[in-house]
């Protein structure tokens, strides 16, 4: 198999199999160390966590493809999450899916032609109280309008000329 | 025999057994309830939420799943109450409502729970207001014999049961949510186990089909002769499905004490081998000749030679009705030849043997040991040899086929009874086309000593031509056909069964559809060996028609 754990995350891994009596139940911990090792979770990865964890491949297909927060393609360098849920949705995120739509070409679930940044429609962010939100890769973007969300973008977009990899 | 309890369903006391669930104690009873998930042979799931009940229980009445709820002494059920109608109905909207109720094109209807449950409990105002939601994945090729087709899937998970924890090969899965879940294999992967097409038989809709079946028939122009499969010494029970003298699948038959209602694909899929290859007029030395003169010939070449010079050989594919034949008729020449076992084999039903009937063989005390005929071969004592149903030409490493090959120049007469054009026909002096089991009745006996019937679907391509145990009671007593003391194969076992003490009370038509548990040693062990499924077949219950 090509895919394979870092040894430190082989380490981590084995770390959280002694927090359970059951391997099985390290399923969900391992497919987000190897999302977080990967970038994403491919058929090989999932493969690889089957064997891993002991569990048929398909069974892991299921669990991977039933939460939307694993990427089963390459994300975008910058993976955009926006919520659509209630609140967000009453305070203006609709606006902002059409503008994230036009200006940046790209559909929910579809990643831009540079690569640099893929799409998502999530359910509630927990963060209500600042809607509309939107969570690009492990930050959140809180009380948006398009303004905002246009001035974040042009400085995305600025910094991954250079080398600046900070969001 | 299992303890009995008393509840009552709609307002009537019913007994059922104790251990069994609602929707178990309405089938005991021919209480109509719809289902998807629910099947007899599988574990329960409780995913299609369709068999809807309402039960009194302490905490008031309450709308629960029967096939999740076991039921208790004296609790009162109601199929039918206003509530559990409602339910019931309001599931089964759901299940149809992104169907793609491609009816007119599915292989599935005619036998489809969809189609029978919407006409037994539907209802039949379309309520949809929002757009249609086409889930696709048509006609995805997802095996060697199955056809997946994911929208017309209503994820009762039988399939991903079946084959989890019956085969326990986890192949298929339900992948996403909501109303976007489907059913499906791992990418890249394909359904590589070798009972995949059992899982077409019991999914309720056509989400899953036979490639060897796809647009072939419509089930309601089959007809179902209950049969057995011979393609290992299991023996499954089966029907075979045909139409027009033409079998078009065979489909595993319930008995819950052989194959459940499961069989493997190297059974399922030799039904086309009924068709082929096959040998309908008599041969003299390759020349076609009628079955007069075939009769005549054999007749008069065999009038002038002593008995001991005749001998007989057959294989374990024959019929008890052969053997009793070659046993009764043809005297003391006749040798059963078994060919090595060398199939692929497993706990669950799968033999090494691939013939059906080695038990009938040894149940009928033919000679197996084949040395002394050899001998007598060898030194040119045997002046005519029958050979029974068997591809002898084609034995390889078997010593009885190898000393015949070098010594065939010492036999002066070879016959050869067969349904079959295969190596063996174009090296004898005569050929007797017989007819192959699915055009005649017989009886088999499996591995773990089951005897079984297997009844007549077809008629033979020519009138004249015989089952093997007639045509050779024809051949060993030179009888002229109007003298024939049998006319069907199964007169030949209602003659035989008065000379058995297990089979005596059991004429051809009463024997039961389970098969006779004969009383001899085994030669294998049980079906489903440390295969421990939960699931619970009430002694009341009527068989399985279909899924
Ligand atoms: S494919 Fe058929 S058996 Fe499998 S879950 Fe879907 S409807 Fe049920
Ligand atoms: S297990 Fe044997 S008897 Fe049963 S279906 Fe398969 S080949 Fe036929
Ligand atoms: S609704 Fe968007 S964060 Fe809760
Ligand atoms: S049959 Fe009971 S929930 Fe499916």
């Amino acid at each position: 198999m090509a895919v394979q754990f870092s040894e430190a995350a082989l380490k981590e891994y084995e770390e959280i199999v002694t927090r359970y009596p059951d391997k099985k139940a390290t399923l969900l911990p391992a497919l987000w160390l190897a999302q977080r090792e990967f970038g994403y979770v491919s058929d090989e990865v999932l493969e690889y966590i089957a064997q891993l964890v002991g569990m048929p491949a398909v069974k892991v297909y299921e669990v991977a493809e039933f939460y939307t927060m694993f990427h089963k393609k390459k994300p975008g360098k910058y993976h955009l999450q926006l919520c659509q849920t209630i609140s967000c949705y009453l305070r203006g995120a609709e606006d902002l899916r059409s503008y994230i739509q036009e200006t940046l070409q790209v559909l929910p679930g579809e990643t831009s032609a540079d690569g640099l940044f893929s799409f998502q429609l999530v359910e509630c962010l927990g963060s209500c109280h600042t809607a509309p939100v939107i969570k690009i890769n492990d930050e959140y973007y809180d009380s948006l309008t398009v303004e905002k969300l246009d001035a974040i973008i042009r400085h995305l977009k600025k910094n991954s000329s250079g080398e600046d990899h900070g969001v | 025999m299992q303890k009995m309890i008393t509840v009552n369903i709609n307002n009537q006391e019913y007994e059922v057994q104790e251990d069994c669930n609602i929707v178990e104690a309405c089938d005991a009873h021919n209480i109509p309830l719809q289902r998807f998930c629910y099947h007899r042979y599988l574990p329960v799931d409780g995913s299609c939420r369709t068999c809807m009940v309402e039960i009194e229980t302490p905490q008031g009445m309450m709308v629960t799943t029967a096939c999740t709820t076991k039921v208790k002494p004296g609790m009162a059920i109601y199929t039918n109450s206003e509530k559990a109608v409602a339910a019931q109905k309001s599931a089964l909207e759901f299940l149809l409502l992104d169907h793609p109720l491609d009816c007119p094109i599915c292989d599935k209807a005619g036998e489809c729970l969809l189609q029978d449950n919407y006409f037994d409990f539907g209802r039949y105002d379309f309520r949809r207001t929002v757009a249609r939601y086409f889930k696709g994945g048509k006609a995805l090729n997802a095996g060697e014999h199955i056809v997946l087709d994911q929208e017309r899937c209503i994820l009762c998970r039988r399939c991903i049961r079946f084959f989890d924890e019956i085969v326990r090969t986890p192949e298929l899965g339900i992948i996403s949510r909501g109303h976007e879940s489907s059913i499906s294999l791992f990418p890249e992967k394909f359904i590589r186990n070798p009972y995949s097409g059992n899982s077409a038989d019991i999914c309720p809709v056509g989400a899953l089909t036979l490639k060897e079946f796809r647009f072939k028939q419509r089930v309601w122009f089959l007809k179902k002769t209950k049969s057995i499969c011979t393609q290992c010494a299991r023996g499954c029970s089966i029907y075979i499905e045909h139409n027009k003298n033409t079998v078009w699948r065979f489909m595993p038959r319930e008995n819950p004490a052989l194959n459940r209602v499961w069989m493997c694909d190297r059974g399922r899929f030799s039904f086309n081998k009924l068709h082929e290859k096959r040998i309908f007029t008599p041969l003299k030395h390759q020349e076609e000749i009628s079955f007069n003169q075939l009769y005549d010939d054999i007749a008069e070449l065999l009038k002038t030679r002593r008995s001991g010079e005749i001998a007989w050989v057959v294989g374990p594919f024959s019929s008890n009705e052969t053997y009793y034949a070659l046993k009764t008729y043809c005297g003391d020449n006749a040798v059963c030849l078994m060919p090595p076992a060398s199939g692929e084999r497993d706990d669950l039903l799968m033999l090494a043997e691939e013939y059906p009937n080695a038990q009938g063989a040894t149940f009928f005390g033919l000679q197996t040991e084949t040395a002394p005929l050899i001998d007598k071969i060898q030194k040119g004592r045997i002046a005519a040899l029958i050979i029974v149903e068997m591809d002898l030409f084609n034995l390889r490493n078997d010593s009885f086929a190898q000393c015949l090959m070098e010594n065939i120049h010492k036999i002066p007469l070879k016959i050869y009874l067969t349904a079959y054009r295969d190596e063996t026909v174009a090296r004898v002096d005569y050929v007797v086309p017989v007819r192959t089991y699915a055009e005649t009745n017989g009886t088999f006996i499996n591995a773990t000593s089951l005897l079984q019937k297997a009844c007549q679907a077809l008629v033979p391509e020519h009138p004249d031509i015989d089952a093997a145990c007639i045509a050779l009671y024809t051949i060993a007593t030179g009888a002229r056909k109007h003298q024939r003391r049998y006319s069907d194969a199964s007169e030949m076992y209602d003659k035989l069964r008065s000379h058995y003490d297990e089979l005596r009370s059991f004429q051809f038509n009463q024997i039961p559809e389970y098969g006779i548990a004969l009383n001899m040693p085994k030669r294998a062990d049980e079906p489903f060996k440390g295969i421990h499924v939960d699931f619970n077949v009430c002694s009341t219950a009527k068989p399985l028609e279909e899924s």
